[in-house]
């Protein structure tokens, strides 16, 4: 069988284990190296099709359906096939960093865990110098202007803007072909969420990473992903250019969601005298 | 300058020192609606709660046509709170789940001494859900039984069930879905005007979202580490920027690319 690079997602359906429906059946793929953003509301399925991916679906929910990723099946592959797939093939950036991170445990520390694992996987043990190099090297790269501060910092000690640059630094540790974001700076103030998506625009092409970029919010997703699927309740009601989608949405769902959005940035507009365009 | 709601050079800090507002200054006149704008660790939360009387402020002073707010004051605070209601950011922590929507309006009309009286209350409580778009033969259900616009809507209408002249909402739309969102937004802006319903009420918003106050507010005061940076006509502020924190806070929202405007998006991989 030959690998397909990229992520092909066909006829996922995600169910309760007693019964109720909540994803698909839904099907799109992703291209090595390409973008696709997902939009949607709450309770439209989007974080559930993200964990699904990454086959940390919740206890009591199931998928069924095909999940492939660079050829590997994810839907009903066993925990051992996943450790090896999750951080090396498939990683994650969450909303909220201060959950996602271990509260009890150094920035320093929780980087350098992946960055262990991928080099063991590569066959090399890392010495404690090159581990800490590296950890600083990687914490740079996230432009987090004091690595060796934020490297001995716990969570709650830098700013929310910092903890995700330090998430995005340990979901990109193992170096994933795919980068899963969801929602990834809706916790953000505005001036913070505008560096990382730069950030994420930047590190994605660095490293030649695909990128599914999960979103309520149609001007974030413009500014990162050119193709998107919109979901309702679990189903996509319409894929494409998200420029097409914009200038001319199909479905009565996308063009209310087109439609609220416009306002408020007509409402923008009309205050700005529409001389920022 | 006599405003129904202004502050006058607030200052706050912790006893350790902290300050958290510096020298704040800004007053609201009757009938228009102010977006209090600025991100996280601005002073946002700590204004409100002063111009709420749940906080006393360092020094300074919060007045309402130009009589000073004792917040230690009882008798003040409950004049107050009848004049100065709230609606929060999250609906759904903001609605007690164990009492009914009817229940959950009149309780500002009790505790405030407004009326006791059941078909009073009952009738408020209609009259409060039937301005906010909700019918009035949900009082008897409970707030789990509703979506988050719903909910939304119920804890405005326990707001302005007192009457009150100010509404002071606290980023009020942004645990909202975006199509939800306008809807919320369209009413707020109703009660802003007023109509043969409702009593027109001063708007005092609270937002880190410049789409939002935009939509609503004609007035803003941009506020950075517990300064005003710049306040003034929304229009006048956010089209022609002086100061480069709202400058920079102007070129962070994120836009929708104008129809026509292939340049505005990502590039195609």
């Amino acid at each position: 069988m030959t690998r397909t690079a990229g992520l092909i997602v066909r006829d996922l359906t995600i169910t309760r284990n007693d019964g109720g429906t909540l994803v698909g059946p839904l099907s799109f793929e992703l291209e090595s190296g390409g973008r696709l953003g997902i939009i949607g509301e709450s309770g439209s399925g989007k974080s559930l099709t993200a964990m699904a991916i990454i086959g940390l679906l919740a206890d009591g929910l199931g998928a069924a359906g095909s999940i492939e990723l660079d050829g590997q099946q994810v839907v009903g592959a066993s925990d051992r096939v996943m450790n090896g797939v999750r951080g090396r093939d498939v990683a994650v950036v969450f909303q909220e960093p201060l959950t996602a991170l271990d509260p009890l445990m150094k920035i320093g520390n929780q980087l350098a865990e992946p960055l262990r694992r991928r080099a063991l996987a590569d066959g090399q043990r890392l010495s404690r110098t090159s581990v800490a190099a590296l950890v600083r090297e990687r914490l740079t790269e996230v432009s987090l202007a004091e690595p060796d501060r934020i490297a001995r910092a716990f969570p709650h000690e830098i700013s929310g803007g910092q903890r995700q640059r330090a998430a995005l630094a340990i979901a990109i540790a193992g170096r994933p072909r795919l980068l899963i974001a969801d929602e990834p700076t809706t916790a953000l103030d505005v001036t913070v969420q505008s560096e990382i998506l730069d950030l994420l625009d930047r590190l994605v092409d660095d490293h030649g990473m695909s990128l599914l970029f999960v979103s309520h919010d149609l001007a974030v997703v413009a500014r990162i992903a050119p193709r998107v699927v919109v979901l309702e309740h679990g189903k996509a009601v319409e894929t494409g250019q998200l420029s097409d989608l914009l200038a001319r949405p199909q479905h009565p769902y996308t063009r209310e969601l087109v439609d609220s959005a416009r306002e408020l940035d007509r409402a923008l507009d009309t205050v700005l005298g529409g001389s920022a365009r | 300058m006599s405003g129904i709601l202004e502050a006058r050079n607030l200052e706050f800090s912790y006893r350790r020192g902290q300050s958290v507002l510096h020298d704040v200054s800004f007053s609201v006149k009757p009938g228009s609606s102010v977006g209090l704008v600025g991100e996280s660790g601005a002073g946002k939360t700590t204004l409100l709660r002063i111009l709420l009387g749940l906080a006393v402020p360092t020094s300074g002073q919060v007045l309402s046509h130009g009589t000073p707010f004792d917040a230690r004051d009882g008798r003040q605070l409950r004049d107050w709170r009848r004049m100065t209601q709230t609606v929060f950011q999250d609906p759904y922590s903001s609605l007690d789940p164990r009492q009914t929507v009817g229940r959950i309006i009149a309780e500002p009309l009790r505790s405030l001494g407004i009326t006791r009286d059941r078909t009073e209350l009952r009738l408020r409580a209609a009259r409060a859900l039937h301005s906010v778009g909700l019918p009035a033969d949900i009082v008897g259900r409970y707030p789990h039984e509703f979506s988050g616009g719903q909910r939304q809507r119920i804890a405005i209408a326990r707001a302005i069930a007192p009457g009150p002249r100010v509404l002071l909402a606290d980023e009020p739309v942004s645990a909202l879905d975006v199509t939800t969102r306008i809807k919320v937004i369209d009413l707020l802006a109703e009660l802003a005007r007023g109509s043969d319903d409702v009593a027109q009420m001063t708007v005092v918003l609270v937002s880190h979202d410049l789409g939002v106050v935009a939509a609503l507010c004609d007035r803003v005061v941009i506020l950075e580490h517990g300064r005003i940076v710049e306040q003034g006509e929304a229009a006048s502020v956010l089209g022609n920027p002086q100061h480069a924190y709202t400058q920079r806070l102007l070129a962070s929202v994120p836009r929708l690319p104008a129809p026509g405007d292939a340049s505005a998006y990502a590039a195609q991989p």
